[in-house]
């Protein structure tokens, strides 16, 4: 286990904190000195329209920009200490786990869900019935009861929300600090995403991971969510604990989203 | 008067299992459902439920293995299983992944002329056309020549609703049609479906899982328990529901969190001075 476990909160150590990134796909800017700080144990929303650079954040600090858009700015912290590019480019996938929206995406469809574990749990040297009493371990966190019938399945075999929990469960492989989520349940009908926010939920407060939820829904943020950043035109507008945010947003557009949000409960937004 | 859909005693399943399997799964068994000329009808219920699958045999796509349906009192499928031309236009249908639903290689103007095609309309009419179905759904007709999916999803949806409408149909099946969208996006496109029913007059079979894009928006509701759709009275209402409509009322999330209490680097400080963040709040 690495320090940052043992260390309380409060203290710089468990932190991930990206500083003023700004991203440009030739002249255009995309992402405009956008600062955020995970901390372990607490989930930051990331909200916002579509289009308004959400996304890209999320990539950016998992070094998987799509071509085509280049970092121009923009410093990454580990527990207070700047990483260069090899630091940064380490963090994906041992300390920063990531899942993405369309869970069918994230899969090869021509290899097993066990192939895909055992690929994963090689890089610690786990190999053989070790890393498959790993798998069949991490799919049962992830709320599989028999979860050995799994892994000689095809990902063509599993429903959206098995995937989905099986994603996370590929996430947690490496035993990261930090989830990355991005739209986790957008794909996903509302009694699956229940179920799908009680495993994350009960994995932040298990294993203490910090976790940055990139959404739209704020029915998803009022679940789950203990901070909250708006972004709007690659730009963060807006950031507030999650009931402040919810009683007196102050940005423009985070009333819109809240307006928009309420109406579907059928109630005005609150003067 | 004569419903303008109407599925009586509808029984349609699949295959299960490999290529060789000769198991069937029932998906829809005793199935009946009436939708009214102009009417807006909701079918509720969790994936897999069979709300799609009762689409598709609505638009004609596959036959029913039993069953009747009837489009303004006619069968839908005539003894040989063909749509008659008049009806397929008069039923049309958006879903839900609006990039899945369009060519990659069109523009947004062929995306939309496309059901108008049989027309054989002059150029420039079929321009104007389209122009006109663009500017009813909300779309500058400027953005015509661009390749449809160059656009924004909310804007390629609405480019789906315009392609839906361009033959002047009765019945429009929405399959999910907002669920895809961010909220704000989600609740003009309900609107704007709204404001076409009122000016054209057309029905919607609106399927969704979600429980909550119902309230104010269909005139009557379904939802699927036990492979048919079973009308309720007030899906939010108290007094007795399905078990499939309270296992989705179940699973709406609150609108405003649960009060926590305050955030744990804010509780717990430890000896070291905590270093400051870097958006203040």
């Amino acid at each position: 286990m690495n320090a940052a476990l043992k260390a309380g909160p409060g203290t710089t150590t468990g932190t991930l904190a990206l500083e003023g990134l700004c991203l440009q796909a030739g002249e255009k800017r995309l992402v405009e000195d956008v600062s955020l700080t995970l901390r372990r144990g607490e989930v930051l929303a990331l909200v916002g329209t579509s289009g308004g650079g959400k996304s890209l954040t999320t990539l950016a600090l998992l070094g998987l920009l799509p071509p085509g858009v280049r970092q121009v700015a923009g410093l990454l912290r580990q527990d207070g200490v700047a990483l260069d590019a090899a630091g940064q480019a380490a963090l994906r996938g041992r300390r920063i786990g990531f899942v993405q929206q369309a869970p069918r995406g994230g899969f090869n469809p021509l290899v097993t869900i066990g192939r895909h574990f055992s690929e994963t749990l090689a890089c610690d040297g786990l190999r053989g019935p070790a890393a498959r009493a790993r798998a069949a371990a991490l799919l049962q966190e992830a709320g599989f009861p028999e979860p050995a019938r799994l892994l000689p399945l095809y990902p063509s075999q599993l429903s959206g929300g098995m995937l989905q929990r099986a994603m996370i469960a590929l996430a947690l492989a490496r035993q990261p600090d930090f989830l990355l989520a991005d739209e986790p349940t957008t794909d996903l009908d509302l009694v699956v995403q229940a179920q799908i926010l009680d495993l994350l939920d009960g994995l932040v407060a298990r294993r203490g991971i910090g976790l940055l939820l990139v959404t739209h829904d704020l029915s998803v943020v009022a679940r789950l969510a203990r901070r909250v950043a708006v972004m709007q035109a690659g730009r963060i507008v807006e950031e507030q604990p999650v009931d402040a945010f919810f009683a007196a947003p102050r940005h423009p557009h985070s009333r819109a989203l809240l307006a928009a949000h309420f109406a579907l409960y059928g109630e005005a937004l609150p003067a | 008067m004569t419903p303008l859909l109407e599925l009586r005693g509808v029984h349609h399943g699949y295959r299960q299992g490999g290529l060789f399997s000769r198991r069937r799964q029932p998906v829809l068994e005793e199935a009946g459902l009436t939708i009214g000329p102009g009417e807006c009808v909701a079918l509720l219920g969790p994936t897999g439920s069979g709300k799609s699958t009762l689409g598709r045999l609505m638009l004609g796509l596959e036959a029913p293995e039993a069953g009747r349906i009837l489009f303004e009192g006619q069968p839908l499928r005539d003894a040989r299983g063909r749509v008659a031309p008049a009806t397929r236009r008069a039923i049309q249908a958006v879903f839900q992944d609006p990039f899945g639903a369009t060519s990659p290689r069109l523009s947004a103007f062929a995306v939309v002329a496309e059901p108008l095609l049989a027309e054989r309309l002059p150029a420039a009419e079929l321009r104007a056309r389209v122009a006109g179905l663009m500017l009813r759904v909300g779309l500058e007709p400027g953005l015509m020549d661009r390749l449809a999916h160059r656009l924004s999803g909310g804007q390629l949806q609405r480019l789906c609703i315009a392609r839906a409408l361009a033959p002047g149909p009765r019945l429009v099946l929405l399959d999910e049609a907002v669920n895809s969208l961010d909220l704000e996006t989600q609740g003009r496109i309900l609107a704007l479906l709204a404001d076409l029913r009122r000016q054209a007059g057309v029905a919607y079979l609106f399927i969704t899982h979600d429980l909550r894009l119902v309230r104010g928006f269909a005139d009557r509701c379904y939802v699927m328990q036990e492979r048919r759709p079973v009308e309720v009275a007030d899906p939010f209402g108290p007094g007795p529901q399905p078990p499939a409509l309270a296992a989705l009322r179940a699973a709406i999330l609150p609108a405003r969190p649960r009060s926590r209490g305050p955030l744990a680097h804010e509780t717990l400080t430890t000896g070291a001075a905590p270093r400051q963040p870097i958006q203040q709040f």
